[in-house]
């Protein structure tokens, strides 16, 4: 009878884990106050919608590349200093950072170089590619964690709860889209909806980048919780080579 | 087995979760065109809790007599018809006036069954007429004179809208008398406007035009730069259509830019003269033909019809046309059905030289609402155009409008159809479209209604979610759309046909030939004959039957003054 | 005794046929009266004999338009050139085609040639924009290949009449092959064996039973189609036609519409038909003389 203790999500250090939290907290809040501030400026007429449409695509493609690139090199850092179902997590998660490089590509790259049907609705499908390629690789990260048995309890709870968050900042937009331009035109609901929704999308990188930087706290306090009983610690460690060496 | 059982609880949990999640993001949607509710509940009319001014009540109800033309789209709500419907309903109930339509036919028909009924001689008490129809039934003696019953019992509303175009009872006015009441609309919704593709603009860096000779080099540049960035030479600078003219891909807003102004009759040195015969048709068209040397323009406009010219758009080979304010909702929507980043802006028409350029546009009277000579109660329709003006005009009123407009909640339903007294207010484009910028701009849409706060939301859903598709609102009335431009040419840009008559008899005789020499002429100077044949066909012109044809309408005018 | 034995046996035969001539009587020649029209200002809810005569007034106001002549001149170019390719081309491929032995062959062409008859000049006409355009169209990617520069089918005036009239055989002489092929089978099969008896090739026994077995037929259709030479096609024409083209397209039926659109001119209208009218029944009543003159033809 082994008895399964948990263990925090990093071996070393949680700044790995930290930092891609807050870059992708920064990112959602840059992105939310950029786009709200030229949306401003164009819906009253300031500048043109021309105007508009070329600085925010200039910002998304410059801020999306970097980003992406911060985003990768985070989660190989999170994945290599994770253990376990843990880094299997983080190594999936890296997927995700392929989305901020499509966001303002997407529709060229989907339909001119791909050569995908649009049916008409193409910036709505871009868009919903775009949150696929971030939310698949982040629900499954939030899925292994929440399944992971080694996993502290508190972060476990934590990303079940994300599941959801992602699920939904990702698509109440689409579903508000679909809403609005193909089954009802028109419908006062749908048009407080779409109020909505434009808020809730702002949220879709700093609610993630949220429950990573919860996970990391919870994470911490599990370490601290434990860190008396060394011969837990020790044990984790072990386990952990006998699981990669049945993995093998 | 250590903890089987939590580990699998919390699989299944998240599966479970998972599953509902999907179903509610699956299932909604699907539950999405279910008929509306209240509205289709019908026929139970609340005229009461509605705020209605009537200026009469006939007691007892009298009959009038009308024909209706509706389109083969035409919606009703349940246990309505043309026959039964709001309108009737509240002409009946509250104005006392029973109407009841002798024939319905297609609109396409409507000249041709009234013909053919007025013919046998079973005249509708009241009708619409074109312009033509309406002289050639005042000269078979068939319509009542409307003069009196215009100045004694037009609300002030009614005045108000038939006067804010100067041009509108002056059209029904035969002899001094008034024989109908003219269906007003906004004349300036016809004037041209610079439509370019914008994420063209932007993938070249170009600046907007301000002078033609920047138009000129903007279609240069989207000719040979590859805007679309395929590699292949296939775009195209400006897109025209064989008819030349048009409220989409016309020519008129070219010519415009050089103060030429085909086909419109406009005062020069105190005289009414043809546009289409002054000297700066010449620099407008060397312009286009060299721009057609350059491949600027579709080697084969001169054959492809407003079908072909749209194909040409929705394939993204198209980089600017000159059409009219709508433009965005067909056909240049189409444009995103292969590239969704695609999305077009309207500019004024830029001028070759310092003075600012005018747009053309004529007048927006198509029909008039005439009255049967010999019916007793002629007054009646002036009662029924004070319904309209007094209650729907400018009503931002939700209920009202719902009511009598139709609710955006049933979009096919357009009420006012079902009614052929149906005005409005020449200005209206322009105020819907600063209302909705004004609401944009403070970002409260409170004080909209709910057509306009759909529009609102569409905006809203393009400038903060990104929804490309809502461009075609943006460009339109959007801020700094469409109607904006609008609002200028109505005020100090805009260059109004001056002659609103039937054809004068020379007219009706030459043009049908006229017209298209006209047309032959232009196209083939454009792809290619030398210039001077435009000095060819001025004289021509004149010659065919253009002399007469000036001094005519100048007649007109003294007379219309 | 006879003659009156034999009416009252075809009593029955007369009742049946009565409908007809009514029907005829109503809808064919009561409107005949409409015709005065052309003599009218016609206005509306006058009715016929109550607008005001104006004599020849609307026959000199389509003779004053400036371009008549040519329109004239257009529109029998084009019905001629429609008329004589009309039966040319259906005579040739029904000769073909009876010279066919594969009746599963025979049928299938004849199915597939026969199908553009159905559809509607609205279609065919986006249909032919695409397929001769200059640029990117079937026809001319195909000339290229041979060497032949793009053609402006539509856009160039000197070769849109025949391009009018090459489309107008494809759509119609399917219909007019079936015609011919029905023909064709009247002709007794005992006239071959006999000239296969004398040795007759495949080629003579068309130029001398074949030929003049149908002569009749085609002498008759040719004689009837007369009747239309100032009906040019105005559903072709009007949906293909373009400024560019005016000088040699212009059709009577075209500058009509034309002038309805500008006014309401039911007496021009109706000028043009009877001047139409007079035209088409001369030409086939001259066309009917010569036919029974020169080829012993009559058709009743």
């Amino acid at each position: 009878m082994r008895n399964t203790t948990t263990r925090p999500l990093m071996r070393q250090s949680h700044l790995p884990l930290i930092l891609l939290g807050a870059t992708m907290v920064g990112y959602g809040l840059l992105t939310a106050l950029v786009g709200g501030w030229l949306s401003n400026q164009a819906m009253s007429g300031l500048i043109t919608a021309g105007a508009y449409r070329s600085r925010l695509g200039a910002f998304e493609q410059t801020a999306g590349l970097v980003v992406a690139l911060l985003f990768f090199v985070l989660f190989v850092l999170c994945a290599v200093y994770a253990s376990g179902v843990a880094r299997v997590a983080f190594a999936i998660g890296a997927l995700a950072s392929a989305a901020p490089v499509l966001v303002g590509r997407a529709e060229r790259l989907l339909f001119q170089v791909i050569g995908l049907p649009t049916m008409s609705a193409g910036s709505v499908l871009a868009g919903a590619v775009t949150t696929l390629i971030f939310t698949l690789p982040m629900i499954i990260l939030f899925i292994l964690l929440a399944c992971g048995r080694r996993v502290p309890r508190a972060c476990r709870w934590l990303s079940l709860a994300s599941i959801f968050v992602v699920l939904g900042t990702a698509f109440f937009p689409i579903y508000v889209t679909v809403l609005a331009f193909l089954l009802k035109p028109g419908d006062p609901a749908v048009g407080r909806m779409i109020q909505v929704s434009s808020q809730v999308i702002k949220l879709r990188f700093i609610l993630p980048g949220l429950s990573l930087l919860l996970l990391a706290l919870f994470s911490l306090r599990s370490t601290r919780q434990q860190a008396p009983d060394a011969s837990a610690d020790v044990a984790a460690v072990t386990l952990t080579a006998s699981e990669e060496g049945e993995s093998r | 087995m250590n903890h089987p059982t939590e580990r699998t609880r919390m699989r299944q949990l998240v599966a479970l979760l998972l599953l509902v999640m999907m179903l509610v993001s699956c299932g909604e949607p699907a539950s999405g065109p279910t008929p509306p509710p209240a509205a289709g509940a019908v026929p139970e009319d609340s005229f009461g809790a509605l705020d209605l001014v009537t200026t009469v009540h006939y007691d007892p109800p009298i009959e009038m007599s009308s024909v209706a033309a509706v389109d083969a789209t035409i919606k009703f709500l349940d246990g309505n018809d043309i026959h039964n419907n709001v309108w009737t309903r509240a002409y009946e109930q509250l104005l006392g006036i029973k109407l009841t339509y002798q024939w319905v036919v297609d609109g396409s028909m409507y000249g041709q069954k009234l013909g053919l009924s007025v013919n046998s001689g079973d005249i509708p008490d009241m009708f619409g007429v074109s312009a033509a129809q309406l002289h050639l039934f005042h000269e078979a003696g068939l319509l009542a004179d409307l003069t009196s019953v215009y100045e004694t019992l037009a609300s002030a509303k009614t005045r108000d809208v038939l006067t804010q175009d100067p041009v509108s009872l002056k059209a029904a006015t035969i002899d001094g008398k008034l024989y109908g009441i003219p269906l007003t609309d906004a004349a300036v919704a016809s004037a041209p406007l610079l439509w370019i593709r914008q994420d063209w603009m932007d993938q070249l860096g170009i600046d907007p035009p301000t002078t033609m000779a920047d138009a000129l080099e903007i279609s240069r540049r989207f000719t040979e730069e590859d805007p679309d960035g395929n590699g292949v030479a296939d775009t195209i600078g400006l897109c025209a259509t064989k008819s030349l003219w048009g409220a989409i891909a016309g020519l008129q807003g070219f010519f415009n830019g050089y103060h030429a102004y085909p086909n419109i009759w406009y005062e020069r040195d105190g005289k009414l003269v043809y546009g289409s015969v002054q000297p700066e048709m010449r620099s407008a068209l060397e312009a286009l033909q060299k721009m057609y040397a350059q491949g600027q323009l579709d080697p084969e406009f001169g054959v492809k019809d407003i079908n072909q010219v749209t194909e040409t758009i929705a394939q993204g080979k198209c980089g600017m046309e000159f059409g009219v304010w709508w433009n965005p909702y067909h056909p240049l929507n189409q444009s995103q059905a292969n590239y969704p980043q695609a999305f077009w802006s309207a500019f004024p028409i830029p001028s070759v030289d310092g003075v600012p350029a005018k747009s053309q546009y004529g007048s927006a009277i198509g029909a008039f609402l005439v009255v049967r000579q010999g019916y007793e109660h002629p007054e009646a329709l002036i009662h029924m155009v004070n319904f309209w003006s007094d209650n729907i005009l400018g009503s931002e009123d939700d209920p009202l409008r719902n009511t009598f407009l139709g609710s955006i909640e049933t979009p096919d339903v357009v009420l006012y159809k079902y009614t052929p007294v149906v005005l409005w207010e020449p200005n209206a484009i322009i105020n819907d479209g600063n209302k909705l910028r004004d609401a944009l701009a403070s970002k409260d849409p409170s004080g909209l209604n709910l057509d306009a706060q759909w529009r609102y939301r569409i905006i809203q859903a393009y400038f903060e979610q990104g929804i490309l598709e809502a461009w075609v609102e943006v460009a339109t009335n959007g801020p700094n759309g469409a109607t904006t431009i609008l609002e200028e040419i109505a005020a100090d840009r805009g260059q109004l046909n001056r002659f609103y008559g039937v054809p004068t008899p020379a007219m009706a005789e030459k043009m049908p030939t006229l017209d298209p020499m006209q047309d032959e002429v232009i196209t083939k100077i454009i792809m290619g004959d030398p210039l001077d044949a435009f000095d060819q066909f001025v004289e021509n012109w004149y010659n065919l039957g253009g002399t007469e044809i000036v001094e005519e309408v100048n007649l007109w005018a003294e007379r219309n003054q | 005794m006879a003659s009156r034995k034999n009416l009252r046996r075809e009593i029955p035969l007369y009742v049946m046929l009565a409908p007809a001539v009514v029907l005829v009587l109503i809808y064919s020649y009561a409107p005949m009266v409409g015709i005065v029209m052309a003599f009218q200002r016609v206005l509306p809810g006058r009715g016929i004999f109550g607008s005001p005569w104006v004599g020849l007034d609307n026959f000199a106001f389509i003779l004053r338009m400036p371009n008549i002549l040519q329109v004239l001149w257009n529109t029998i170019r084009i019905a001629g050139l429609k008329a004589v390719a009309g039966v040319i081309v259906p005579v040739t491929v029904a000769l073909m085609l009876n010279n066919v032995t594969s009746q599963a062959f025979k049928r299938t062409v004849q199915t597939i040639i026969y199908l553009p008859h159905f559809l509607s000049w609205v279609i065919l006409a986006g249909i032919f924009v695409d397929i001769l355009s200059p640029s990117e169209g079937v026809v001319n990617l195909v000339l290229k290949q041979v060497g032949i520069g793009p053609i402006y089918f539509l856009g160039n005036d000197k070769i849109f009449p025949w391009t009018m009239v090459g489309t107008d055989v494809w759509k119609s002489f399917g219909f007019g092959a079936i015609v011919y092929l029905a023909a064709l089978t009247d002709i007794d099969p005992t006239l071959y064996e006999a000239a296969v008896v004398d040795g007759a090739s495949r080629r003579q026994q068309t130029r001398h039973i074949t030929l003049p077995g149908i002569s009749g037929t085609i002498i008759m259709l040719s004689t009837l189609s007369l009747g239309n030479i100032l009906n040019a096609g105005f559903d072709q024409i009007f949906n293909l036609y373009s400024p560019l083209v005016y000088r040699t397209g212009d059709i009577i039926d075209t500058l009509v519409y034309r002038i309805g659109i500008v006014n309401f001119q039911y007496g021009v209208a109706t000028a043009v038909g009877l001047f139409k009218s007079v035209v088409s029944l001369l030409l086939i009543g001259i066309a009917y003389r010569l036919a029974a003159k020169w080829a012993d033809y009559r058709i009743f």
